[in-house]
């Protein structure tokens, strides 16, 4: 059974091609930095819901609690308006504005809401809550493990952002064979290849790079600058994250903050 | 049940295949039972090749026993219906990048005992020549969303093909050009293939897919 022979060693290599694929940790941290935008998106939702609904009982609240973090907690730990004293809005949402807050809360145009109802808008106050805690953790994983895959390339771009472009090449070893102008535009494809298609069109200057504070900071025009010399640098960061164990961040570091006060003039 | 080709039946206007492994489905498919033989609806929207024999495909190249070369088999939901048709005796090969969708295909290759899983990139036939070469291929099919769709199609063709056998290639006109229109892109991509390929017939997959056209061709 020639054939037979055949089908079972090729099953038996694709299974070892896929479990391979899977067995390093870049793929764990690659996951987990997608899990962490929609973890990201939910909780706003969730928290935008609730804000509404409480705002029906207590609306001036909105204007002077603009995390929505401390909003939720307010929300769940203290809950009806009559119950705002200054130290325990000062728990939950901290210095800023306490005693408006406190004011306003006394003589707040909302209605007044029942026990039962309120329990429904603190229990998804609770869950969003949570939800943010997880994103918490999750931040937290990634940033252990991410210093671990690529230690030079994290410390570079920061965790987050070192997971997304990892995410975006697939893997460290493609990241580090990439050349610097591609790992600029990671993210950026769709305007790349509008460019390419259509001269006429400006090509993009950074892909998900822009989302790095150096980046940010820098005034608009000097931008594009910013962002070439700091993918040159992520670019050198993952090539010795992949082919040797030095540690050369703090240098990588100290050369784009140089760069970085160029450009801020 | 009216025999339409070899293996591929009809009734009330749905497409079966005589299931290969009774009792289970592969996606969400219906089985049908008629005298003590199980079939399996071949349902066009999930694939082109049912598609394109409801569109009136002229010529279906598949007997008990055909050996197919399958680029682009995905999760395996063309190639289990494939499977059904070469029976117990036949073999196909299904050839996939992703180690997502091959996942599910090897499941599926462990339950029916015809179908074989190549994990590699079909753009580099190269690097699975050597478990391919020792079989001769009846039909070579192929469906993958790339630019380069019919230069693939002819390098594997070129590779693992005999002459007068044949080739089904699903075109997917939006993976070429989303600015030309569907018609020109078929055009030029079946121009292309002609370097390998006598065409013969042309099949285009509305509405069942948008933008996509079978194209059957005789190696040259």
């Amino acid at each position: 059974m020639e054939i037979e022979k055949l089908r079972k060693k090729l099953i038996g290599k694709a299974k070892k091609q896929v479990q391979e694929k899977y067995a390093g940790r870049e793929s764990h941290v690659i996951r987990a930095a997608a899990v962490l935008q929609d973890l990201d998106a939910c909780f706003n939702l969730l928290a935008e819901h609730c804000i509404e609904w409480y705002s029906m009982h207590f609306p001036e609240l909105k204007g002077m609690v603009k995390d929505n973090q401390a909003f939720l907690k307010l929300v769940y730990f203290v809950g009806e308006r009559g119950k705002f004293s200054e130290k325990g809005v000062k728990e939950q949402a901290g210095e800023k504005n306490v005693k408006r807050i406190v004011a306003a809360a006394k003589k707040s145009m909302g209605s007044a809401i029942e026990e039962g109802m309120l329990k429904e808008v603190q229990l998804l106050a609770l869950n969003a809550l949570n939800l943010r805690e997880e994103r918490d953790f999750l931040l937290r994983f990634i940033e252990k493990e991410m210093e671990a895959v690529a230690g030079n390339f994290s410390k570079v771009a920061g965790a987050l952002l070192a997971a997304k472009l990892l995410g975006e090449a697939g893997s460290l070893r493609k990241l580090a064979l990439m050349p610097s102008s591609t790992i600029q535009l990671l993210g950026a494809e769709k305007a790349l290849f509008r460019h390419l298609r259509n001269k006429q069109v400006k090509p993009p200057k950074h892909g998900l790079i822009y989302m790095h504070p150096l980046v940010q900071k820098v005034a608009r025009g000097n931008r594009g600058k910013m962002a070439r010399a700091l993918a040159g640098k992520l670019g050198i960061a993952a090539k010795a994250d992949y082919f040797g164990k030095t540690d050369i961040a703090a240098k990588l570091q100290q050369d784009l903050e140089q760069r970085f006060n160029q450009l801020k003039e | 049940m009216k025999q339409i080709f070899s293996g591929v039946y009809s009734s009330n206007g749905k497409l079966f295949t005589r299931n290969l492994v009774p009792g289970r489905k592969v996606y969400s498919e219906q089985l049908v039972s008629k005298r003590s033989t199980e079939f399996r609806e071949w349902v066009p929207w999930r694939s082109k090749l049912a598609a394109a024999i409801k569109n009136g495909l002229r010529e279906l190249p598949l007997r008990k026993g055909a050996t197919v070369l399958y680029l682009g088999s995905s999760e395996g939901t063309t190639a289990s219906h494939i499977s059904d048709i070469i029976g117990g005796k036949g073999l196909l090969f299904g050839v996939d990048v992703s180690e997502r969708v091959m996942r599910k295909f090897i499941q599926l290759c462990e339950a029916r005992p015809n179908l074989v899983p190549v994990l590699a990139d079909a753009n580099k036939p190269e690097s699975y020549r050597e478990h391919i070469e020792g079989s001769s291929i009846d039909l070579l099919y192929q469906d993958i969303s790339q630019k380069n769709q019919a230069e693939i199609f002819n390098k594997n063709a070129a590779l693992f093909l005999p002459k007068e056998k044949t080739g089904l290639i699903a075109l997917k006109a939006k993976s070429i050009s989303q600015r030309e229109s569907p018609k020109k892109v078929f055009e030029k991509e079946i121009a292309v293939l002609e370097k390998e390929f006598r065409i013969k017939q042309v099949v285009l997959l509305q509405p069942f897919e948008k933008d996509h056209a079978m194209v059957l061709g005789e190696k040259r």
